[in-house]
């Protein structure tokens, strides 16, 4: 049996005092998938979202990535895990300000270990892979709120990782903008191969995975895998609006 | 790995963010500006004054003097010549005389025997007599000749053969100008203020006939220096020493460190300042981007990564301080040299030397690594505690300020730290070690930073109720914001703690100094009349005049009794004393002088000294020795060794032994005064006196006759210019207070925007907004003044009880500096209600959608 790229088994979180706000969760994503990650705010989306990173650790059971146990890792190792393997967007884009958009693409680049030359021309390729072209040297504030978020996700694959983490991509951007963002992590992920996890509130944009988690209060409800058809269908449903 | 030496995203960040951290530069050159600056007039202060002992001892292998000013016979020349491994042996007269043209120019002035050619060359290198004077014969013949440097005599126009009146002790003397000497050796030094005359002619202008101020020995052999030293001293009479000019160096070297180690405290404040003010930038701006760090470390960057990073900004930021700071400090020695140089000349009574600021890269260095090191410390702590915020509660930070310092934490740190500082002051009060006083200052000002943050959560929960009294719901919103956030107001109100805090420290000291020396003047000057040289002798004196003007008063109509005072600084123990000697008549006649005397006295004290049969030692002096009446106490005289027996401790602020001057004329072959204290006939009008004495006497030995009001209003004076340093101070202060509660306020308007749009969307008026600033801008002003009026009075009461008398051996006496506080007070709040303006007209204007949609 093949291992899956992320698998949860029995993983328990909980925030001092409070009631599991992860109770037991069992999951598995095979490599390339597009999983849709839904439930009302409070549910546990986001910490599910960062035990996978590695940002956080489980209180009990195991976060497997890649076939390594996250729970043996240290600190120096899951960084750079993050740093090769995982690449991360978020709600509020989360651009440094003091950079250009150029730069905000290039910095995890040097850190991974590329010269600035190669980060240049690596950051130039994964903005023209969303779209953006010849705005490398302007600033986040610059820009509209969309070209914002293309610059997030071109900052999150130029380390060409094989996991993509998006935590509601599309929660400030208007309908229109929100699905071309849909549309090009489908890209990637067709594309390249990209496994991508993504928190939406939205059902429309979630029709955008392969399959639909839903979570509430902890613990995984509902497992349903959508149908290609419905991929076609969240797309026109979004072009017509 | 070449990220770790990649500084293009710390530059970044620090490009970005350079109008917020303007103030952290600012405050680190500044810092960086002040050491070089001091360290740069104080060895430039220090080599002119070297070079003089260098200059003045020329080639001479050893010096024979009396000590520093005192004259001795000259038939001991003979003596010391004939010692076998003796050379030659040149007789030297020195004095100073005013120019007599109102400028108050004080000049140099060498007697020697120019009919000696090798003596000459002694000290001028070059100089055959012949080369710089004409006609040697004619010189010698006229017993108004003179040699001037050249450098001062082109500056004021004069040449060989014109007339140069100076005002000498024994009155106004006109001499001609018969040679002008080259920039060499003393003349150099001096900047060509170097008048060399005739050793004979000298003796009678300057000191009594036969009488020397020193004997220049050159040797055969300078590998026999000990032996030839050992035979010089044995021939010489108890009072005499024979020394190395290079010991005369040390000596400098020893009385100059205390007064330079004060100044140079100046600039570690100046530092520590520096370094608070860049702690709290640095901690603002790093805690405002916490959600960045979240992202750096999402993105898979370790926290060592992280920490690196945020140091590299801040070396990028102290490197900007250096290089601002360094050129400053540099102009600021080049302007401020005169004034050190004058300062310092005054302070330790020693000839006004030619100093040059030359930036060395020593000091170089130092100014960088100071300014390097001052921002890589004030950017560690909150570095570390930003990388080691855990990514998930840091990417959730955005507009959020942190989580202060646990308050019990920084309570018990500052009461550590107070309590440590007490114990260095008690240990340096035990074993006299006056460095500590420096480690004493720096323990308080860092207990300061450490209690701002108790101040800030006591102090604002004080307000609260107040402000809710006074201004309504408006004064409890803005209370309550500063102690909601802690952190940065905790910060802002440490600056201000230190920044004021050191300003009312010297503001006390000063104050101290002058009411104390205001208090015994009063209490000993009973003469209505006080009669001195209208020019300045060497230091804060005015010039010695030959004790016949005493007489000569004394003859005057309607002076009832005249006491001549003379004052001079002798060697006592491991340091310096003040010699004050007073007629017999002060002694007597309560109307000329008194002397407030401690508890304890001998009966008939005041007798027992003004027969000669005992001194008074000053309550300076007895702290310093811890000397009680009845001791007796030992030093030496040009005429040998002498005990005294210590009749009485008298109030006195300076470190002083006071005797009879007849006793000291006797022992130290000076008859000269420097204050003639003028009583009167019940019946004679003041002013008449004094308009007889000014058209009898004043062009004669030009006098100036102050009553002992406007005398002691001078020596006031006199204190605050030596304290002049504090107005800058003060103005640097409130300059880094405008900006930081500026800064502080903006930060929190923009970090609110929200908030106050709400406020505004539920209805609050735009004025209540502005009013909310403001105020919050007054509570960081109240709660700094708290501080710093605490800081100032420990540290003013440190200094003025402790460190001052240790350094400069005055007692002082503490004075609350009340109007310069209040004024300061004033002043602050002011300047907080300025600093408010610009954020609170920006949070009264934002747009409340605009601002709703903040995130």
């Amino acid at each position: 049996m093949i291992e899956p790229i992320i698998r949860l088994s029995q993983v328990l979180k909980r925030y001092r005092g409070e009631a599991p706000v992860l109770n037991g969760v069992d999951l598995r994503i095979e490599k390339g998938e597009f999983v849709s990650l839904m439930g009302p705010s409070g549910s546990g989306k986001t910490t599910l979202l960062n035990l996978v990173s590695g940002l956080d650790r489980p209180d009990g059971g195991r976060v497997m990535l890649d076939g390594r146990d996250l729970g043996d890792l240290p600190d120096r190792q899951l960084a750079d895990l993050r740093l090769r393997t995982i690449g991360f967007v978020f709600q509020g884009f989360n651009l440094l300000p003091a950079l250009t958009v150029e730069r905000n693409v290039g910095w995890p680049l040097q850190f991974a270990g590329c010269s600035a030359r190669e980060a240049r021309e690596r950051a130039t390729a994964a903005l023209l892979r969303v779209g953006i072209t010849n705005q490398g040297g302007r600033y986040p504030s610059e820009l509209s709120g969309g070209e914002q978020q293309r610059v997030a996700i071109a900052r999150a694959i130029a380390t060409r990782p094989s996991i993509l983490l998006a935590d509601e991509p599309t929660g400030n951007l208007d309908s229109r903008t929100g699905q071309n963002i849909l549309d090009l992590l489908r890209a990637l992920n067709l594309a390249d191969g990209v496994t991508i996890m993504m928190v939406t509130h939205n059902a429309l944009a979630a029709a955008y995975g392969d399959r639909t988690l839903e979570i509430h209060d902890g613990r995984i409800i509902r497992d349903v895998r959508v149908p290609s058809e419905q991929h076609k269908v969240a797309a026109l449903v979004g072009a017509g609006r | 790995m070449r990220t770790w030496w990649s500084l293009s995203l710390a530059y970044d960040h620090v490009r970005a963010g350079l109008g917020r951290m303007a103030l952290s530069i600012f405050a680190v050159a500044l810092g960086v500006a002040l050491v070089v600056a001091i360290k740069l007039m104080n060895e430039a202060v220090l080599n002119s004054f070297l070079d003089t002992v260098d200059a003045i001892a020329g080639r001479a292998a050893l010096t024979v003097t009396a000590g520093e000013g005192f004259t001795f016979g000259e038939e001991l020349v003979e003596v010391v010549g004939r010692v076998p491994g003796v050379k030659l042996a040149v007789p030297l007269v020195r004095g100073s005389a005013a120019l007599d043209d109102g400028s108050g120019d004080l000049l140099t002035v060498h007697g020697v025997d120019l009919t000696h050619e090798a003596a000459v060359r002694l000290y001028h290198a070059q100089a055959d007599p012949t080369e710089v004077i004409d006609d040697v014969m004619v010189f010698l013949s006229q017993p108004d000749s003179i040699v001037l440097g050249k450098e001062f005599a082109s500056r004021r126009g004069l040449r060989t053969g014109d007339k140069l009146s100076l005002v000498t002790p024994r009155g106004v003397k006109s001499f001609t100008i018969r040679g002008l000497l080259e920039a060499q050796g003393l003349a150099r030094t001096l900047d060509g203020r170097l008048v060399v005359m005739d050793l004979y002619a000298a003796e009678r202008a300057f000191t009594a006939d036969g009488q020397i101020s020193q004997i220049d020995l050159t040797v055969t052999d300078p590998n026999a220096l000990e032996r030839t030293k050992s035979a010089v001293a044995a021939v010489l009479p108890p009072g005499l020493r024979v020394e190395e000019p290079v010991l005369r160096k040390e000596v400098i070297r020893k009385t100059v460190a205390g007064f330079q180690t004060t100044i140079a405290a100046f600039s570690l404040l100046a530092v520590l300042a520096g370094f608070v003010i860049c702690y709290s930038r640095l901690s603002a701006i790093f805690e405002s981007r916490t959600w960045e760090i979240g992202l750096l470390r999402a993105v898979g960057l370790r926290r060592i990564v992280v920490f690196v990073e945020l140091l590299k900004e801040s070396l990028l930021l102290g490197s900007a301080g250096t290089a601002i700071g360094i050129p400053l400090g540099i102009a600021i020695a080049r302007y401020g040299l005169p004034i050190a140089a004058r300062t310092s000349a005054i302070v330790f009574r020693l000839p006004v030397a030619a100093a040059v600021v030359t930036a060395r890269w020593d000091v170089v260095i130092l100014g960088a690594g100071v300014g390097l090191l001052a921002a890589f410390l004030a950017a560690s702590a909150p570095a570390l505690r930003l990388a080691r915020t855990e990514p998930v509660a840091a990417l959730t930070m955005r507009g959020r300020d942190t989580q202060a310092v646990a308050p019990r934490f920084s309570t018990s740190l500052a009461l550590g730290l107070f309590l440590l500082s007490g114990a260095v002051a008690v240990f340096q009060h035990l074993s006299h070690l006056r460095a500590l006083g420096l480690v004493t200052t720096g323990l308080v000002a860092f207990g300061v930073c450490a209690s701002a943050a108790t101040i800030v959560r006591y102090g604002g929960r004080v307000l609260a109720p107040l402000w809710r009294y006074v201004f309504g719901p408006t004064g409890e919103f803005a209370a309550g914001h500063l102690v909601e956030h802690p952190r940065r107001i905790s910060l802002t109100v440490a600056s201000l703690g230190v920044g004021l805090g050191a300003v009312l420290m010297f503001g006390m000291l000063a104050w101290s100094f002058e009411r104390t020396l205001v208090s015994r003047l009063t209490a000993s000057f009973r003469a209505p009349l006080i009669v001195s040289s209208a020019h300045l002798g060497v230091g804060y004196r005015s010039a010695p005049i030959s004790d016949h003007l005493v007489d000569e008063l004394a003859a005057l109509p309607g002076v009832r009794a005249v006491g001549g005072e003379q004052s001079t600084d002798v060697e006592f123990a491991d340091g310096v004393v003040v010699l004050k000697s007073y007629d017999a008549t002060c002694f007597r006649d309560p109307m000329v002088h008194e002397f407030p005397l401690d508890s304890g006295a001998l009966p008939d004290a005041l007798g027992l000294v003004g027969r000669g049969q005992a001194v008074f030692v000053s309550s300076a002096f007895a702290y310093q020795h811890g000397t009680r009446p009845g001791d007796t106490i030992h030093f030496r005289s040009p005429n040998g060794p002498l005990a005294f027996t210590v009749a009485a401790v008298a109030s006195q602020p300076e470190n002083a032994i006071t005797l009879v001057r007849d006793q000291y004329a006797k022992f130290w072959n000076d008859s000269h005064v420097y204050l003639a204290h003028v009583a009167l006939n019940p019946a004679a009008d003041p002013s008449a006196v004094r308009t007889i004495i000014a058209k009898t006497l004043g062009t004669k030995y030009r006098v100036q006759v102050r009553s002992t009001a406007a005398l002691v209003d001078y020596f006031a004076e006199q204190v605050r210019q030596g304290f002049s340093i504090l107005y800058p101070l003060e103005a640097i202060a409130f300059v880094l207070l405008l900006v930081g509660v500026g800064d502080t306020l903006s930060t929190g308007v923009l970090e609110r925007t929200k908030e106050f749009a709400m406020m505004r969307a539920v209805g609050l008026q735009q004025s209540r907004l502005l009013l909310i600033v403001m105020l919050e801008g007054v509570g960081i002003g109240v709660l700094g003044l708290i501080l710093a009026l605490a800081a100032g009075v420990v540290l003013g009461l440190f200094w003025t009880a402790v460190q001052f008398p240790a350094m400069m051996g005055f007692r002082l006496d503490p004075h609350f500096p009340s109007s310069f506080a209040l004024t300061a007070a004033a002043l602050t709040i002011f300047i907080c209600l300025a600093g408010s303006l610009l954020p609170s007209l920006r949070a009264a204007r934002l747009s409340v959608v605009e601002g709703l949609r903040n995130e």
